[in-house]
C-alpha cells in the first residue's frame, strides 16, 4: 500500500506519522502513539468507547480513517488533564462513583467535554442526549449524568 | 490489496485525483463504508475522501429551493438556523440519526447513497420534494429522490457518478412538516418504521400534502394514492385515521431482527397519522416548529 504522511496536533503536541491508508484513527492513537486510554469496543460506531475529539467534535475514532486527521487537532482522554491535575470531569466522575469497570469512561469523558466546551450550562436532557452514543453496562448512567451536571454547575470547577 | 488514499480539498482537485484512476470509491463521513471495508464486504483500490471538498459543504437558498452540499454533516443540518427556520423537519430527522458522534461525521449525501430502506433523513427529504444533484462525467443530472432508490443499498448511481448536492423546497407560511421515528430505543437505533408528512393548509382544508414512510419496503416510499385522497379534505381527526389506515396497503414490510412485518404494517398507520397530525398543527402555527 502507498503510505500516507499525516501531521496533526495530538493532545496539544504536533506529531507526524507515515501510515497505511486504511489505518483507523483509533489504531493510530493506540498502536502508533501508544495512548491506550482510548478503547475499542464494538468497532462499528455503536458503543462510543473509542470517542475522541476531532477539531473539538466528538467522533468515533474506530470509524475515522487516520489519514483524514492530517492538519487537524485530536484530543484523547490523556489530553484533558495531567497527572498532577486531573480534569474537573474526571474529578467529578470519581466523586460521584460514575466509574465502575472503566471501559466506557474515556469516551464518556470526551463526549461530556465536547458538550461542556460548546455549552457550559446544558440541561439534564442535553447531557443525556450528548452521552447517548456512549454505552455503559455498569452504572445505569445516572451517576455519569450527575457527575457531568456537577461540573456544569461549577461544583467541581 | 493495494489501497491509495486521496483527500482533495476542491472540486478541481477531486477531478484531478480521479482523472487517471480505474477503480475508486468515494468516502465522505465513512460511518457506513468503513464498517464494510473492515468486514471486507467492500473492496477498492482508491479511496477518494470527499469530506473536505469545499464545493460540497454549502447550505444555500435560491428561489424557495434549498441546496445542501453532499458532504454537509447531520450535525450541521441540526445546528443550521437556516434549516431550522425553513426546513425544520430535516433537522428533526437528522437529530434522530445514530449518535452525536455519528452525526458529527456522517453526511446527508452518504445517508442517501447508502440507500438503507430505514434511512432517517430520506422520508423528511422526500416530503420536502427533494431531488439529488448528481455529477455524471462532468454533467449535472437531477433525479427526484423517490426515483433514485432501486432497492436496499441500490441506487441509480453508476460507476464514477457522485451525488454533489440535494435540493429541497423550503417551507412557506401555511405549510407544516413533521418526522416521526419508531425505534427500539431513543438513541442509536435503526428505525423499525419512520415517516414524514408535509402539508399546506388553507382555511382548514388540506390544499397539498406529501407523505413518506421508511423501513416498510425495499426503499423509502412516497404514498401518492393517500396524498391524492387527502387533497381538498377538511383537516380533522377522522381524516387522519382514514389516511393512516389507507397507508397500510402500500407497505411492503418484511420481518427482520428489529421487528415483524405485521407490527410494521400496523405502525405505518400510526406513523402516518401522527406525522400528518403534527404537520397540520405546525401548518396552523398553533405550536410552530415544536
Amino acid at each position: 500500500m502507498s503510505k500516507v504522511s499525516v501531521g496533526f496536533k495530538l493532545n496539544g503536541k504536533e506529531v507526524t506519522a507515515s501510515i497505511e491508508p486504511d489505518l483507523l484513527l483509533v489504531d493510530l492513537i493506540r498502536e502508533v502513539f501508544g495512548l491506550t486510554g482510548t478503547k475499542v469496543g464494538c468497532g462499528e460506531g455503536e458503543c462510543g468507547a473509542c470517542t475522541v475529539l476531532l477539531d473539538d467534535k466528538a467522533v468515533n475514532s474506530c470509524l475515522v480513517l487516520a489519514a483524514r486527521v492530517d492538519g487537524s487537532e485530536v484530543i484523547t482522554v490523556e489530553g484533558i488533564g495531567s497527572y498532577d491535575k486531573i480534569h474537573p470531569l474526571q474529578e467529578a466522575f470519581i466523586a460521584e462513583g460514575a466509574v465502575q469497570c472503566g471501559f466506557c469512561t474515556p469516551g464518556m469523558l470526551l463526549s461530556a467535554k465536547a458538550l461542556l466546551d460548546a455549552k457550559p450550562k446544558p440541561t439534564a436532557d442535553e447531557i443525556k442526549e450528548h452521552i447517548s452514543g456512549n454505552l455503559c453496562r455498569c452504572t445505569g448512567y445516572s451517576k455519569i449524568a450527575a457527575a457531568i451536571e456537577k461540573v456544569a454547575k461549577g461544583d467541581h470547577a | 490489496m493495494e489501497l491509495t488514499y486521496h483527500r482533495p480539498k476542491t472540486w478541481p482537485d477531486l477531478l484531478d485525483a480521479i482523472g487517471g484512476l480505474n477503480d475508486y470509491a468515494f468516502v465522505a463521513g465513512g460511518t457506513d463504508l468503513l464498517v464494510k471495508l473492515k468486514r471486507n464486504s467492500f473492496i477498492t483500490q482508491n479511496l477518494v475522501d470527499i469530506s473536505a471538498v469545499t464545493e460540497l459543504q454549502g447550505i444555500a437558498e435560491a428561489g424557495g429551493k434549498i441546496t445542501i452540499g453532499a458532504a454537509v454533516t447531520h450535525a450541521r443540518l441540526i445546528h443550521s438556523s437556516f434549516i431550522r427556520e425553513r426546513a425544520f423537519v430535516l433537522a428533526e430527522a437528522a437529530s434522530r440519526i445514530g449518535s452525536p458522534q455519528i452525526r458529527n461525521t456522517a453526511t446527508i449525501g452518504g445517508n442517501i447513497v447508502s440507500a438503507s430502506p430505514a434511512a432517517d433523513s430520506v422520508p423528511a427529504l422526500m416530503v420536502l420534494d427533494a431531488c439529488v444533484e448528481v455529477d455524471s462525467q462532468g454533467q449535472k443530472v437531477y433525479i427526484a429522490l423517490p426515483d433514485f432508490f432501486q432497492g436496499p443499498g441500490k441506487t441509480l448511481l453508476t460507476k464514477g457518478e457522485l451525488i454533489t448536492a440535494v435540493r429541497i423546497t423550503a417551507l412557506k407560511p401555511k405549510e407544516g412538516a413533521s418526522f416521526i421515528k419508531l425505534g427500539k430505543r431513543k438513541a442509536m437505533a435503526i428505525s423499525v418504521v419512520n415517516g414524514a408528512a408535509w402539508v399546506r393548509v388553507e382555511n382548514g382544508v388540506i390544499e397539498d400534502v406529501r407523505l413518506a414512510v421508511g423501513a416498510v419496503g425495499p426503499t423509502p416510499l412516497r404514498l401518492p394514492a393517500v396524498e391524492e385522497w387527502l387533497k381538498g379534505r377538511q383537516a380533522g381527526s377522522g381524516v387522519l385515521d382514514d389516511a393512516g389506515k389507507m397507508a397500510i396497503q402500500y407497505a411492503r414490510a418484511i420481518s427482520d431482527i428489529r421487528s415483524t412485518a405485521e407490527y410494521r404494517r400496523d405502525m405505518v398507520e400510526i406513523v402516518v397519522k401522527r406525522s400528518l397530525g403534527q404537520a397540520l398543527q405546525r401548518a396552523g402555527g398553533e405550536c410552530a416548529y415544536e
